[in-house]
């Protein structure tokens, strides 16, 4: 074995990355889709309306209706939600950037915010939606919830000890950061490696740490079961004390709405109120909590930075007395962390270049593998790795893009549409593995990303011929958020066929330089 | 790879994944066992999920350590260490 520290972590980051590699790319490809996964979900419903020129009520006015409505239709209820439309709503189906939003005893109804009438929302044809990608990240997909939670988990796990070890024998950091040698084959590979590591390094840390601590219950057991006991026997005292059943009716409160907006806009900004919640409880009795939209703190935390609690009889002031533990805080700023719920939309593209950056170090450190191995033992191991990686890596992307073609050429009442779009996923990245164990090797990899550019950029031209949400319309109304999915697709197309073109280049000078000399 | 250095290697992957699975939890269950007393800062602590880092320790030192049969010993120790004061501390005993 190696004794020397550094020969030990080398062993340690290549043979540990080999196992993980490409499970990891896959789930740092759908993690990194998933930033925008309320966007994609809008794009993958085109019957959507667009998201621009939003003429509304003013809001006191919509808050009255809103809870004469709820007053009337379930007056039972714990607790009466209202979500007026605000461009930072986020909900699957979009509906509360455009609608105002009720809830009450697991139920929601819609209202249009100009006419306060009922309304029901768009019927959208049978889709996923950007959640797909949230299920694929960390759920995986053909297996059972659990098990695909449970290896996930696993793999984040060994990945962080591929990155530590990886940061261990990467000991010029600062020097390597401005090294890039073009044009060195393998050398120039290490370097890529490095540049894409270092600078997503942060974002890799913090992603695969943040990701561990929500399932960890799932894999490490031993402890959580140990002190689970205690802990249920402390929830269900505190739930004693806070017997809130004999308190089932709730009344519209009868406060003036209007100045408490007013006092909760002071706070939080005009036009920031995105969450009305209508509660009972015995200490307070009837109570209003007026919050800011999603995403304006780092933990989404119930407590006194982000509510602002109204009596509902008098209008006065409130303290908010069942706020998070400091623990549960914590916990929700690191859930917070992973899935960006503070971040404003150029944030998130810095985030999601730093994902694409992550992404490019996988691919390039498992081809790192096999370049280094080239020459050496060509064993039935290493060929496989060889052609794997061709097919994995661009066969994930080509996958993916043949999940967007299939979202707008599959018929609309296709039964069990959703899960078709998915099976077309898979069904392509299997093709293009199978491509790539069968073609020659440079001619795969020359081929695959030829293929995964057109599969990229063909999306915005079906998705003109298929729809009305094309770039003509939503770059023209403002759409911008819509349009960018269009804009990324040619962004991704370009710089595949780009690099396609290099690299035949390259090989074809290769292929003269060795007839010249042979 | 000769014998010896497959015994080696072998004996290091299952110490890497399973020693390090059992090792990291007990650390972990004892950390938060004792913490039983002060249900706020043990809510906290358990939000930071040492087991990971705690496992991630051990992962490099197994690749790392010169005798693998040692380091068995150690880890075997260290757990059953671990757990028995788990259990003790979780049964009511006092340290």
């Amino acid at each position: 074995m190696n004794y020397s520290f550094n020969t030990s972590m080398s062993f340690t980051h290549t043979w540990v990355s080999l196992i993980v590699g490409w499970a990891i790319f896959f789930i740092l490809v759908t993690g990194t889709l998933s930033f925008f996964n309320y966007d994609i979900t809008r794009w993958l419903e085109p019957e959507r309306p667009l998201e621009v020129n939003l003429v509304q009520k003013p809001q006191y006015e919509q808050l009255n209706v809103m809870l004469d409505f709820l007053n009337k239709e379930s007056p039972k209820a714990k607790k009466w939600g209202i979500k007026p439309p605000h461009i930072q709503n986020q909900t699957p189906n979009g509906a509360s950037r455009t609608y105002i939003v009720t809830y009450a005893e697991r139920k929601s109804w819609y209202f249009n915010p100009l006419t306060l009438e009922e309304i029901k929302p768009v019927e959208v044809r049978q889709t996923q939606g950007g959640e797909l990608f949230i299920n694929l990240h960390h759920q995986f997909y053909y297996m059972d919830k659990y098990l695909g939670i449970i290896l996930t988990g696993i793999l984040a796990f060994f990945a962080l000890v591929v990155i530590v070890s990886g940061v261990i024998i990467h000991k010029r950091i600062f020097k390597d950061f401005f090294t890039f040698r073009a044009n060195r084959n393998k050398r120039s590979w290490l370097d890529v490696h490095n540049i894409s590591g270092v600078l997503a390094l942060p974002f890799v840390v913090m992603i695969l740490y943040t990701g561990l601590v929500y399932y960890s219950p799932y894999y490490v057991t031993i402890p959580y079961e140990m002190i689970k006991e205690k802990k249920e026997q402390r929830i269900e005292a505190k739930k004693a004390l806070e017997d809130n059943s004999s308190l089932p009716i709730l009344e519209k409160p009868t406060a003036n709405i209007k100045e408490m907006l007013v006092e909760a806009e002071k706070k939080f900004g005009v036009g920031n109120i995105a969450y009305i919640e209508v509660g009972k409880n015995i200490t307070q009795g009837l109570y209003i909590d007026l919050k800011p939209p999603f995403g304006s703190e780092l933990t989404r935390s119930h407590s006194a930075d982000t509510t602002m609690r109204f009596d509902g009889i008098t209008g006065k002031k409130l303290e908010i007395i069942d706020s998070y533990t400091t623990g549960t805080k914590f916990f929700r700023s690191l859930v917070s962390l992973h899935e960006a719920w503070f971040a404003s939309y150029p944030l998130r593209w810095l985030l999601f270049i730093c994902g694409v950056m992550s992404c490019i170090m996988v691919a390039t450190g498992l081809n790192l593998w096999v370049l280094k191995r080239k020459e050496k033992n060509i064993s039935f191991g290493f060929r496989l790795v060889e052609k794997l990686n061709i097919g994995v890596f661009i066969g994930l992307l080509v996958g993916i893009a043949g999940f967007f073609w299939a979202n707008r050429l599959l018929p609309t009442l296709m039964f069990e549409r959703a899960s078709w779009e998915v099976h077309l996923l898979f069904m392509v990245w299997a093709w293009m593995i199978v491509y790539a164990l069968i073609r020659p090797v440079k001619k795969a990899w020359v081929e695959s990303f030829y293929i995964a550019s057109f599969a990229f950029g063909a999306i915005p031209f079906i998705n003109f011929l298929s729809t009305d949400k094309h770039l003509g319309i939503t770059l023209v109304q403002g759409d911008f958020v819509l349009a960018f999915v269009d804009i990324t697709m040619l962004v991704f197309a370009f710089s595949f066929a780009l690099f396609a073109y290099r690299l035949q280049k390259k090989w074809a000078i290769n292929e003269e330089k060795k007839e010249v000399i042979v | 790879m000769k014998t010896n250095e497959k015994t080696s290697l072998f004996l290091r992957v299952l110490a890497a994944t399973f020693g390090m699975y059992f090792l990291a939890s007990s650390i972990t269950a004892f950390v938060l066992v004792s913490l039983e007393i002060n249900p706020e800062i043990q809510e906290i602590v358990e939000a930071f999920k040492i087991e990971f880092l705690i496992g991630i320790a051990v992962i490099l030192w197994v690749f790392y350590t010169k005798n693998i049969v040692r380091a068995w010993f150690w880890i075997i120790f260290m757990t059953g260490i671990f757990f028995a004061l788990s259990f003790w501390i979780q049964k009511g005993g006092v340290l």
